[in-house]
């Protein structure tokens, strides 16, 4: 190696130790109190008097997701049984019952305009449905083929574009009518397991295997921010209803609020007495309770801003593998691996 | 002799590598953030102002009329005695 180039090595090594104790003293001068304290004047939450109001039943094997649809009223759930079910979550009534191609589905989605659901896993593909053909029956749009493993989370943007994540470590940006990528985002050194696109559209939060969350800008695909904090892989990720911040759940059997502009943890949920991984959560309508599902079959409810835990929603009898809110913030549903939904308000 | 044989390519690699790096460093250390107290005031300040009926003790009950969940009786409304 030319003396040359040992030197310029030497100098960006010197350079990044330097900018690396210059960051950590700007956010270190910030580090002024703490969410919990800026709320320890507010009323704590007392009477949390939410309670199951549905039972959704009909698939035969593991529930391993669900989202709710734009028109707060259907569902969509994914189960290892291999159907995907819209449901309407205040009749119960299944509106459509889908047949899968792969049975070993892991995540699904309802597009916002409720025209298309999709749905994935260890095919490595996202199918998406058209639920409103002119012949009236469901049919397969497209089979978005790319990754090279499994599918852990999509979500749309709209009916032309869809966002997903991977096991490949990579997360992607589709055109659903073309069938194509269009975007690849590549940062995470871990399977990717969850992604939460920003009120605004402009940004996702993906959560991964490598413990960090990365916010991605979704025109030219860099990633624009890393977060550090779980000390083990994260599975799920959710904007708080703001865009300016998110919660995310992880193995490590702890809850986070991460700050975008802070750009740093703000707050942590966790108890000595909780010792098993989060699989899900999900933000009430204000932001103020946030719905974790676990390992242990329940699903805590906590304040985001004072930390405390607010309630604990037992009623499962497997394992919460997802949960969601709906939009207009009036009902939050849980999956289990116990083979039902259940709608809670 | 020289017996670090490093062929040039993975040298200029290694050093393109390290400048990517202190390029995406140096990102982060011009980046403009908000303080903790100024971040909490802002997330504190959107929960009090959006009305969230899974908290009924700040935002009152929902009219019975109101909820979603509540069965409706079609028809003529009698029940049976």
């Amino acid at each position: 190696m030319s003396s040359d180039m040992a030197e310029r090595i030497a100098n960006a090594r010197k350079e990044a130790e330097y900018l690396k104790d210059k960051i950590r003293e700007k956010k270190a001068a910030l580090n002024d109190t703490s969410l919990k304290v800026m709320s320890q004047e507010l009323e704590p939450l007392t009477r949390i008097n939410i309670r199951i109001r549905r039972v959704l039943k009909g698939h035969l094997a593991k529930i391993y997701a669900m989202n709710w649809a734009s028109d707060k009223k259907h569902l969509v759930s994914a189960s290892q049984d291999g159907k995907l079910i819209v449901w309407d979550a205040y009749t119960t009534n299944k509106v459509y019952a889908i047949p899968l191609r792969s049975s070993w589905v892991m995540t699904c989605a309802y597009a916002p305009t409720g025209n298309l659901v999709a749905c994935g896993g260890l095919d490595n593909m996202c199918s998406i449905y058209n639920l409103r053909t002119r012949e009236g029956s469901v049919k397969v749009a497209r089979e978005l083929s790319a990754h090279s493993g499994y599918l852990s989370c999509c979500r749309f943007m709209n009916d032309r574009q869809i966002l997903t994540s991977s096991g490949d470590m990579s997360c992607m940006l589709w055109d659903v009518d073309a069938g194509v990528k269009t975007m690849e985002f590549n940062d995470h050194t871990g399977d990717v397991m969850s992604l939460s696109i920003s009120p605004d559209q402009r940004l996702f939060v993906s959560g991964a295997c490598d413990s960090t969350a990365k916010v991605w800008d979704i025109r030219s695909g860099r990633c624009v921010q890393t977060f550090t904090g779980h000390e083990s892989d994260i599975n799920a990720v959710q904007f708080f209803p703001n865009g300016d911040a998110f919660g995310t759940g992880s193995d490590d059997a702890s809850c986070r609020l991460f700050d975008l502009r802070a750009d740093r943890e703000m707050n942590i949920y966790t108890h000595d007495n909780i010792l098993c991984g989060i699989t899900s959560v999900a933000f009430s309508i204000s932001g103020r309770l946030m719905f974790a599902g676990y390992d242990d079959y329940n699903c805590n409810v906590w304040d985001t801003l004072r930390s405390d835990r607010v309630g604990v929603l037992m009623g499962h009898e497997n394992r919460v593998s997802c949960l969601g809110v709906a939009s207009d913030g009036m009902a939050m549903c849980t999956g289990s691996w116990d083979t039902t939904l259940k709608v809670w308000s | 002799m020289n017996s670090h044989a490093h062929s040039p390519t993975t040298t200029e690699a290694r050093l393109q590598r390290q400048l990517d790096h202190n390029r995406k460093l140096r990102e982060q250390f011009e980046r403009n953030r908000i303080s903790v107290s100024q971040a909490s005031i802002l997330l504190i300040q959107y929960c009090q102002t959006k009305r969230d009926m899974l908290i009924p003790t700040v935002w009152g009950d929902l009219d019975v009329k109101d909820d979603p969940f509540e069965a409706k009786t079609a028809g003529c409304g009698c029940s049976v005695m």
